[in-house]
């Protein structure tokens, strides 16, 4: 099956290799589409890497980006383990940011806790945008695929009537919030760039997460859901239950990577303040298998083409956009399992040499072939 | 005046509604035979392009629009492969394939057209009665798609792929094939739908320019429980609710014109719950199928 990589349940390191291979291989493809559009390619990475990794300032951009992208895919991630696709983490972004300016800029509070407050009001509002759409499936059996769907764009309109209107900064020449305060601010923590404090909560978020799912019997529920509902059923597991509590912390992530977003990094909001990072958090989680390692490295991934592809644009005129082509590539790759052929060899090295056992058995289930009772 | 109010409010709610409607009558294949596209964003763009290259390229539209419906199908190839043969997600490799189409669209465009000039004088589609003529084929294309996918036998067996492929393999229908042929079918009613966004609506090509109307295509279908006629009035009524806000723009506006903008979204969560009656997504929606 195409999902088998995605799927690996071998404790082996044929799926990494192969995810390597898929990765190498999206890199190849987009490096022959630029290439033909008639840039040298060589010339092209060398530009996207050193934006990403030439100095200490690159470097921290990087990490930034990050923590924002490693939000989104953990978002991804713990509705997929539940048999989830939540592609409403864009959605959820943009509510979680607009309740986290609005704590940053309208209470006040002191330094520190007025931080605390902010990052709690921007996972409440992503929390609540999730929760929607898992009532809608629970309640009504509505396809969360539809619904989140549909419900990015209702918030990113929301957003958009939220920051022209009732929180427009009196005076503002264009549509845009007020200010953060300072208490509420994401403190920097390498000084001289703006790498912020997100950076480590995302880090204490993928801890919490591989705790949470793999080491209490709440996340062996929710994985079991996700793997096989019927069995989910037959041993008395409530899968409604579960699925309300992965969607609430799908969007609950999602919010906070609004959150960094606005305090760490904007400090305002503004219509378009998430260049598509909601959906590139399903690249991420997927890329990352879903595992917090992974998540980690492929947010890092995702983030140095995203502050590598600004680097290309001003030396080499190469639109940054170019990041997106290679984004897809890297997904279609990684998902068709392109390189299964390769895995089924290591699959069997592995077999024989019995290193099979795993604690990591992601999903089986895709949304499309479950039903909720 | 009354009497242009209407006129006005008919043409520009059938103009908005046409580039929605040709990608709705596309999806409808692809949708019927099981196959969930979310890439549809994706493809407009692409044909979205191609209109303006085919047509600055051959100085028609027409050939332009032709150019751009072939190019989308081709890639759509891609798309299958993807989900069909390797079976890879279909919602997932959807959103992948509205990266790659924002990403080679607006990479090509800087280069072909360069940047910082003013957009290429291309050739437009020719109106009639005051509407750009592919609003008609559209229209005229609703009841084609109607008869083909309930009263011709193509249509049995492309429904019957979406219901329960199972069966349909039985009776010796190939499954894949036949899901290979809706995606490459819709594909070029998608890049006709981007084409006459660029070539009838525009006169341009922006970056980006499709703007969520391939996810407001997925909703119309949606809310028009996957047949063309409803879903032809769901796009009717989305293109309304633009309509009025661009007539109540010019006056003082007592909704603002983001909650007008929801409409479409809503109404199809709405739909999709239940809400208005049972909408029969088609069952085997979104599984790749697996031969035994």
């Amino acid at each position: 099956m195409g999902k088998n990589k995605l799927l690996a349940s071998r404790k082996s390191i044929a799926p990494t290799i192969t995810t390597l291979l898929s990765v190498i291989l999206a890199f190849a493809v987009s490096g022959i589409v630029v290439a033909l559009l008639g840039f040298n390619p060589v010339k092209a990475f060398y530009y996207i890497a050193s934006g990403a990794f030439g100095n200490k300032n690159n470097i921290a951009e990087t990490l930034v980006k990050t923590a924002t992208f490693g939000f989104c895919g953990l978002s991804y991630a713990v509705a997929f383990r539940c048999g989830i696709f939540n592609i409403g983490t864009e959605g959820q972004m943009f509510m979680g940011a607009l309740f986290s300016v609005f704590a940053a800029t309208s209470i006040q509070l002191p330094a520190g806790l007025h931080m605390i407050v902010a990052v709690l009001a921007g996972a409440l509002g992503g929390m609540l945008w999730g929760m929607l759409a898992a009532w809608l499936k629970v309640q009504f059996g509505a396809s969360e695929v539809i619904t989140t769907v549909m419900l990015n764009y209702v918030a990113i309109y929301f957003v958009s009537y939220m920051v022209t209107g009732p929180m427009k900064a009196p005076g503002a020449s264009t549509p845009t919030t007020a200010i953060t305060a300072e208490t509420a601010n994401l403190p920097v923590i390498l000084s001289g760039t703006r790498l912020h404090l997100g950076f480590i909560l995302l880090i204490v978020s993928l801890i919490a997460y591989k705790i949470f799912m793999w080491h209490t019997p709440r996340g062996y529920q929710m994985r079991v859901v996700g793997a096989n509902p019927n069995a989910a059923a037959y041993s008395g597991i409530n899968a409604n239950q579960n699925i309300f509590l992965s969607l609430a912390l799908s969007g609950g992530f999602g919010g906070i990577a609004g959150a960094c977003e606005i305090l760490g990094v904007q400090h305002k909001l503004i219509q378009s303040f998430s260049n598509n990072y909601g959906y590139t958090g399903i690249a991420v989680g997927l890329l990352g298998s879903c595992l917090p390692i992974g998540i980690f490295l492929s947010a890092v991934l995702f983030a140095a083409l995203q502050s590598g592809g600004n680097n290309l644009q001003m030396f080499m005129q190469v639109p940054s956009a170019v990041m997106f082509i290679i984004q897809g590539f890297v997904v279609i790759f990684v998902v068709t399992d392109i390189f299964g052929g390769f895995r089924k060899l290591f699959a069997l090295k592995t077999a024989i040499t019995g290193m099979t056992a795993s604690k990591s058995d992601p999903p089986i289930a895709s949304a499309g072939e479950r039903k909720v009772e | 005046m009354a009497q242009n109010a209407w006129e006005y409010f008919v043409t520009t709610d059938l103009r908005i509604s046409t580039p929605i409607l040709f990608a709705v009558l596309g999806l409808l294949f692809m949708e019927r035979s099981g196959v969930v596209c979310v890439g549809a964003e994706g493809f407009m763009l692409i044909g979205a392009l191609c209109g303006v290259i085919g047509s600055s390229m051959t100085g028609s539209a027409f050939l332009g629009a032709i150019f751009a419906m072939v190019i989308t199908a081709l890639s759509s190839l891609f798309f299958s492969y993807a989900t069909i043969t390797r079976r890879g997600n279909q919602v997932v490799i959807g959103a992948a394939f509205n990266f790659l189409g924002i990403g080679l669209t607006t990479t090509v465009s800087r280069v072909y057209f360069g940047v910082n000039v003013n957009p290429p004088k291309v050739d437009l589609f020719d109106s009639f009665l005051g509407l750009p003529i592919p609003v008609y084929i559209a229209l005229l294309l609703v009841p084609a798609v109607y008869v083909i996918l309930f009263k011709t036998e193509v249509g049995l067996r492309i429904r019957s792929v979406g219901e329960n492929p199972r069966a349909a393999d039985t009776v010796g229908i190939n499954v894949n094939r036949v899901r290979y042929g809706t995606i490459f079918t819709g594909a070029l009613f998608l890049g006709m739908g981007g084409a006459f966004l660029s070539l009838g609506l525009v006169g341009y090509f922006t970056e980006n320019m499709v703007a969520g109307r391939g996810f407001i295509a997925l909703a119309a279908v949606v809310f028009g429980k996957y047949t063309p006629f409803l879903s032809l009035l769901a796009v009717l009524i989305f293109g309304a609710g633009d309509t009025l806000q661009y007539m109540l723009q010019a006056t003082a506006n007592p909704i603002p014109y983001q909650f007008i903008l929801m409409i479409p979204y809503i109404l199809s969560i709405v739909a999709v719950s239940g809400f208005v009656g049972k909408v029969n997504v088609p069952a085997a929606s979104g599984r790749p199928y697996i031969k035994e």
